[in-house]
């Protein structure tokens, strides 16, 4: 457990390791990670996180995105972090009842967002589509010509219909749709 | 309302609703029709998704991406609770 407060994180420690088939053991180890929402990152290995974190569901979802199974706030009783813990170990996803709304609300609008960008995608011609699928993985546009066996004045008005067409503006707004679409951004034949 | 109809339907809250919270229960007082209702966190949640934008297929993806539930399983639930919440006049489809 990496908690907020020393005192509260001894608190915890204590309490958890009072409860039955609860066992406080190493992060590496453990099915479940109570952490604090600064320390979500380095949670590693296959302990789900629990966060405890402020009071404001603006916090939650972004613990939610990073990777979060659960979140509490720090006004949680020990009995509550109890519970959320055997809650995560079961497999289940927990957050407060009261921010619930909020991140179904944040889930709609990240899904709405989603489609509207896999919409403007189903816009590219086939051969639109390869060349903003090369941009998205990082290439210049001198690569893309060597790459598509065109010149590099044909991959430049490809691009001008591409952007226009996904009202980007940059290869740097290209990489970030394909990244919000779920495609590479990488180029696989150069395995970077 | 056919489902098919209400798949594309668009749920709004109802009425100028007033709300309680305390700790896990909430109560929502609906001065049109002065009826004090307790909500579960689901229907709450649910409730709180009903903006008159937002659809019961959308509701239903993002609380079976939430809670882990199958999108069927999830679907039931929405299609539940809005005829609930319509039937008590809390929301309108």
């Amino acid at each position: 457990m990496t908690a907020i407060d020393p005192q509260y994180f001894g608190a915890l420690t204590a309490f958890l390791s009072a409860q039955p088939a609860v066992e406080v053991v190493d992060p590496a180890d453990a099915d479940v990670c109570v952490v604090g929402p600064d320390h979500l990152e380095r949670v590693g290995g296959r302990g789900a996180p629990l966060v405890i974190g402020p009071d404001d569901p603006m916090a939650m979802i972004a613990a939610v995105e990073n990777g979060a199974v659960g979140y509490l706030t720090e006004h949680s009783s020990l009995d509550e972090v109890f519970r959320a813990v055997r809650s995560v170990a079961d497999g289940e996803a927990v957050v407060p009842p009261l921010m619930l709304g909020s991140l179904l609300r944040h889930v709609v609008q990240r899904r709405r967002a989603e489609r509207a960008d896999l919409e403007l995608l189903g816009s590219l011609t086939g051969r639109e589509r390869e060349v903003f699928d090369l941009v998205a993985a990082g290439l210049d546009r001198a690569a893309i010509s060597e790459r598509l066996f065109v010149s590099v004045g044909t991959v430049r008005s490809h691009l001008q219909r591409v952007f226009r067409k996904l009202d980007v503006h940059s290869q740097a707004e290209a990489v970030a749709l394909a990244a919000r679409c779920g495609l590479a951004t990488s180029d696989p034949e150069r395995g970077s | 309302m056919t489902s098919s109809a209400q798949a594309h339907s668009r749920p709004t809250r109802r009425g100028q609703a007033w709300v309680q919270r305390d700790g896990d229960q909430t109560a929502i007082f609906n001065p049109d029709t002065g009826v004090l209702h307790l909500l579960n966190q689901s229907a709450l949640a649910i409730w709180e998704l009903c903006d008159g934008a937002t659809n019961p297929a959308e509701m239903a993806e993002a609380i079976s991406e939430v809670t882990g539930l199958p999108r069927e399983a999830a679907a039931n639930d929405v299609d539940s609770a809005l005829g609930s919440l319509q039937a008590v006049g809390l929301v309108e489809v």
